[in-house]
């Protein structure tokens, strides 16, 4: 293990190799990168570095800090690192490539962004893509754009559709497929049609298009009620993964609009909150599975999709797990979509009853129209979108779920097109008994028995990193980052960074020396309505930094 | 930034005199049912303003000028969009009304916010022969054909950059205006120019910006059309090509109907109805 470090850091050194769709696939080969957003296809968030563990992390130390100085809206980035460099994206798409081992700035990019550009949601971005000797970022006016890796120099940018004709941008990390880039949209509030596009990464060229709502002619049409399908909403804005073996890529896909008022799009309305299953090559549906088929609470199943290959009742199965924004885990077979299990997250949770052996919900408690219906979890969701992690080593899945409930109004709103359409107002409030807050748990990923449950104050809204160390990474709101044991969820350390945790935290290794780093800055849609439980969340204090740590000497 | 903000409130304040009591409970609530419907949803400024993603309103002693210009205009390089031109200047001085009402000074929030009425569709007139410019509005902005006008072209601040902005195209005659969609190359206003790179690439396409370093040029043989930018020291050659970069496909992807729609809706600004034919 310490000698392929060696040869690989060596091999970094001499100059660094192309990332080519072969290492992509084979990431997990490289224990001292991070190439994608997950770091692997199959969004693991896990990394095999095992220098820091249990018996050490007590040596544990901040070895460098990268201020980016663009505070607003937070840090919600996934750093990536290839062969010592790391690359960051921050609010307002700028993007920094630095020395990983030394925090120093190799160079940055910053996007021209349109005069006045209206934000339909916030300014942040949360990740790249790297491949080809590029780096990729979808823009907050819905472009994407290769830069030089080597000079951060801009190489192509595609503007995909006007952001004041869709409403829709980019804020989510794109994934490297071959030789395109495939990318989401955000817009699940808006009034328009969301897609995934690929396209050629080294030219830029527009590869395919998959509709995540289907038109005329199209299987599925029928699941949306008069007109209402071109206003569906259905965005794509987290980062999907990939599957070599069958070639698909697997994408989650957002809730319909308008969000709480349904009663003018009668019908399922595909493929929103469902995870749709894509030919990587040619964008074409292979299956896909609806979670929530009409949904009015806003519970879109767009975070990441997690593959495993685990034995269930017998059988070795190749899964995929997703976490629906309403608080249920949701597994299914990801050779064909067929549902396997669905587990509860959070204990809050009043708008089923609960979910059959089918796959179909029980007992749904729909808001009505100009009344106010008391729902849990809120509409912060169950979880966020920061992403869970899964151990190999423990066979676990380690999320975070947060404990609330609101109030919501549905109202009939007017439908324009590109316009924000949430068809009602909600007030969060916490839950009628108990505490709100927030937990990170340790769960069997199918069966979802909880193994160890850490719990918080406030709602925790980065995503996980698991290590062969054995521990798993997080940080809070307040701005404390921390390390619980994997195995008994025992808070082993902490480090207080100064503002809050809203990005993703990675590991690498430079010259065979691990490092932690972690994206630190408060903001975000979340962050502003925090307040309505939490009065002093207001002023919680945005910041957007990169903290690096590693093992002092002994 | 605080200087610049009393500065442009101050200029427009002979025009900004509220038109409608802000202390009339009928107001209050009016602008409650508005703010109930535009500002209180979502991720903005939350259920009768106390906190969302925009800032808290609730219980903040804030200056109606103010909040009317902000209303008004917007915020620039933010998600609080221009309300001048959905609401008419009563509506924007009772949501003000409403917002004030809520410093926890006066009155309380008024009455629950009640669904807008949904606008009734107007009837079109159906002409065989002539063009629906709401049709080809449709057209021109149509997502789902990549080859859409939007692609390349901007109308009354909607579209891309690439073309030229087609909002002024009203004022040329029909005729014209359907040769340059049919025959891009008959009036040959730009030329496509092919970039050869060193490392063998051509790209074929509009050139959008030169400088001492580099050359931006659009890609236009797939769309949405590409901006690449290619460092000299890059560049084998640059050749002008004799052709329009714009497709010159439309006469036989489109239908005549098709075309007349969309010219009528070019035209649509001040076309007078027969026009056409």
């Amino acid at each position: 293990m310490i000698r392929l470090l060696l040869l690989l850091s060596l091999a970094g050194a001499l100059g660094a190799q192309e990332i080519t769709s072969k290492r992509l696939i084979e990431a997990d080969r490289e224990p001292h990168n991070w190439l994608t957003y997950a770091r692997t296809y199959n969004a693991w968030r896990y990394s095999p570095l095992d220098k820091i563990n249990r018996s050490n992390i007590q040596r544990l130390a901040p070895v460098w800090s990268f201020q980016t100085g663009d505070v607003e809206g937070g840090l919600q980035c996934t750093p990536l690192v290839a062969d010592g460099v790391m690359y960051i994206s921050t609010s307002w798409n700028r993007v920094y490539a630095i020395d990983a081992a030394t925090g120093r700035k190799l160079w940055h990019y910053i996007y021209e962004k349109p005069k006045n550009l209206g934000v339909p949601f916030g300014p942040w971005n949360r990740g790249l893509a790297l491949g080809y000797g590029l780096v990729f970022m979808g823009t907050l006016d819905n472009h994407l754009v290769a830069l030089d890796a080597k000079t951060g120099r801009e190489v192509w940018n595609v503007a995909i559709e006007d952001l004041a004709q869709c409403g829709c941008n980019i804020t989510g990390a794109p994934l490297v497929v071959k030789d395109k880039v495939i990318v989401g949209v955000t817009g699940g509030e808006m009034a328009h049609r969301g897609y995934i596009n690929a396209f050629d990464a080294k030219t830029g060229r527009h590869v395919w298009r998959f509709w995540t709502i289907p038109g005329p002619g199209e299987p599925g049409h029928e699941t949306w009620e008069g007109d209402s399908w071109k206003f569906g909403g259905a965005s794509t804005w987290m980062t999907g993964s990939y599957d070599p073996e069958s070639n698909l890529v697997f994408w989650g896909v957002g809730n319909p609009a308008a969000d709480f008022y349904g009663d003018d799009r009668k019908g399922a309305n595909l493929y929103t909150d469902s995870v749709v299953a894509l030919d990587a090559d040619t964008g074409k549906l292979k299956w896909y599975y609806q979670q929530i088929p009409h949904d009015v609470w806003d519970w879109d199943s767009a975070y990441e999709s997690v593959l495993l290959d685990l034995e269930h009742k017998g059988q070795k199965r190749k899964l995929l797990l997703n976490v629906n924004k309403g608080g249920y885990v949701f597994v299914v077979d990801r050779t064909d979509g067929k549902f396997v299990s669905a587990w509860p997250l959070v204990q809050n949770l009043n708008w089923i009853q609960g979910i059959d052996e089918q796959g179909r919900l029980i007992g749904r408690n729909e808001p009505a129209l100009g009344k106010s219906s008391f729902i849990c979890p809120s509409v912060g969701g169950g979880r966020s979108w920061n992403h869970g992690a899964y151990s190999p080593k423990t066979g676990w899945f380690y999320t975070t779920g947060i404990e609330w409930c609101q109030t919501v109004v549905p109202q009939k709103e007017e439908k324009v097109e590109g316009k924000q359409i949430m068809g009602g107002q909600f007030e969060f409030k916490p839950p009628p008994s108990g505490e709100a807050g927030g937990h990170l748990g340790a769960y069997d990923p199918i069966t979802g028995k909880r193994h160890w449950i850490y719990r918080s104050k406030y709602p925790l809204l980065a995503s996980a990193l698991a290590t062969g160390g054995d521990l798993v990474f997080t940080g809070d709101p307040e701005g404390e980052f921390f390390a619980l044991d994997a195995a008994t969820g025992k808070k082993l350390w902490s480090f207080m960074t100064g503002s809050g945790h809203r990005g993703s935290p990675v590991t690498y290794a430079v010259n065979g020396r691990q490092y932690i780093a972690t994206p630190s800055g408060w903001g975000s849609a979340l962050a502003g309505l925090l307040p309505q439980i939490w009065p002093e969340a207001e002023y919680f204090p945005s910041g957007s930094v990169i903290f690096a740590f590693a093992l002092s000497e002994p | 930034m605080r200087r610049s903000l009393i500065l442009a409130s101050g200029a427009l304040l002979w025009a900004q005199a509220p038109t409608v009591k802000l202390e009339d409970p009928a107001v209050i609530s009016k602008g409650s049912n508005i703010f109930g419907a535009r500002c209180g949803i979502g991720y903005c400024h939350g259920k009768e303003g106390r906190a969302g993603r925009g800032p808290r309103l609730a219980g903040r002693k804030l200056d109606k000028t103010y909040l009317f210009t902000t209303i008004s205009n917007g915020t620039g390089n933010s998600a609080m969009p221009a309300f001048k031109a959905q609401l008419s200047t009563d509506e924007i001085w009772s949501v003000v009304a409403y917002i004030l009402s809520l410093s926890g000074e006066g009155a309380g929030p008024a009455a629950s916010p009640a669904s807008p009425p949904a606008p009734a569709a107007p009837a079109k007139p159906a002409d065989p022969n002539s063009g629906d410019p709401e049709a080809g509005r449709a057209l021109f902005f149509d997502a789902s054909n990549p080859k859409n006008c939007a692609a390349c072209h901007r109308f009354q601040g909607r579209g891309a950059d690439v073309g030229p902005d087609l909002t002024a195209a009203f004022s040329r005659p029909p005729r014209e205006i359907l040769r340059d969609i049919i025959e891009p190359g008959s009036r040959l206003a730009v030329e496509s120019i092919t970039v050869v790179t060193k490392s063998g690439e051509r790209i074929t396409g509009l050139e959008k910006q030169e400088t001492p370093e580099f050359l931006r040029l659009y890609d236009t043989s797939a769309l949405p059309p590409v901006l690449r930018t290619i460092y000299k020291d890059q560049i084998e050659k640059v050749t002008p090509e004799r052709h329009s970069p714009m497709p010159s496909d439309y006469g036989r992807v489109f239908t005549r109907k098709q075309l007349l729609d969309l010219v009528s809706f070019l035209k649509s600004i001040s076309l007078a109805p027969g026009e056409l034919e």
